[in-house]
């Protein structure tokens, strides 16, 4: 313990070179203090701009889905917060070298994971981008059937004929047949009509060829009319 | 009329319809076979419901 002045020169000498010290403390590490947080106010506010601008850019496009455009959205802003960070660690004299080695081992360890849910999230992004079917459309995939009533990233909702909630995972999805019953325009109908051996088939015949030919809603080709 | 136990032939009518006809031709069709069949007196294969005596 530091022996007590013992005169008021002493102690002068001495607050003066405490004074100095906390200056020369303050010049140091004051400027990077200040410097820190004005990084960190700035790349805050960078942060919603990337986001509200990525919004507005995607919001001028009528094909784009909004839950890709708020997902990419989120992604920049989370991106630029990062970045924001390790730029206010480096500023404060942080070795920013190994943390940028950690975050890149917990993306790895996150991405391990959550191996599965981003496989959904994957296969969400490109349902939504190529589009095998769309919202209302009947489809049968997963081993489910119905109407397709939304979709998200992690999952598409199907409602069944009996309007039960299907919810399955885009994986699953991707992973297996589509089968889009409403994909196009027409469909064909075939009527199985058993008739007795002993009944004339030319009178069936004709009886199935009036009834054809005299509905306009009958179609003789996927795109030719009948009539 | 011919009966049903003597199914040997099945004749496939096969159309092509717009999406939103499919179901109300289908419907039609059956019909318009039913009652042309039962003109001519030809069986068709309608589910026979038992009833109450």
């Amino acid at each position: 313990m530091d022996q007590i002045p013992v005169n008021s020169a002493q102690l002068e000498r001495q607050l003066s070179q405490a004074v100095e010290t906390a200056m020369a403390v303050v010049a140091t590490y004051g400027l990077r203090v200040l410097g820190a947080i004005a990084i960190l106010i700035l790349g805050w506010i960078a942060a919603g701009i990337a986001q509200k601008e990525i919004l507005r850019g995607f919001g001028r496009f009528k094909g784009v889905d909004q839950t890709i455009v708020t997902f990419t959205a989120s992604i920049a802003k989370y991106a630029v917060l990062t970045f924001t960070i390790i730029a206010v660690l480096s500023s404060v004299g942080v070795q920013t070298t190994s943390f940028v080695a950690v975050v890149g081992a917990m993306g790895l360890a996150i991405g391990l994971a959550l191996q599965g849910t981003l496989n959904h999230v994957a296969s969400g992004v490109l349902l939504i981008v190529f589009r095998p079917f769309r919202v209302g459309d009947v489809v049968e995939t997963a081993g489910v059937a119905g109407t397709v009533k939304a979709m998200t990233l992690f999952t598409t909702e199907l409602a069944s004929a009996d309007n039960v909630k299907i919810v399955v995972p885009n994986g699953a999805i991707l992973g297996g047949v589509i089968k889009n019953v409403t994909g196009h325009g027409t469909r064909r109908i075939d009527i199985d009509v058993p008739v007795a051996h002993s009944s004339d088939i030319s009178k069936v015949l004709d009886i199935a060829r009036g009834l054809v030919v005299k509905d306009s809603r009958i179609w003789l080709t996927p795109r030719l009319p009948l009539l | 009329m011919s009966k049903l136990t003597d199914i040997a032939v099945t004749v496939t009518v096969q159309i092509w319809v717009k999406l939103e006809d499919l179901l109300m031709v289908k419907g039609d069709l059956i019909l318009g076979l039913k009652l042309g069949f039962d003109r001519e007196g030809i069986a068709f294969p309608t589910p026979v419901f038992a009833t109450k005596s």
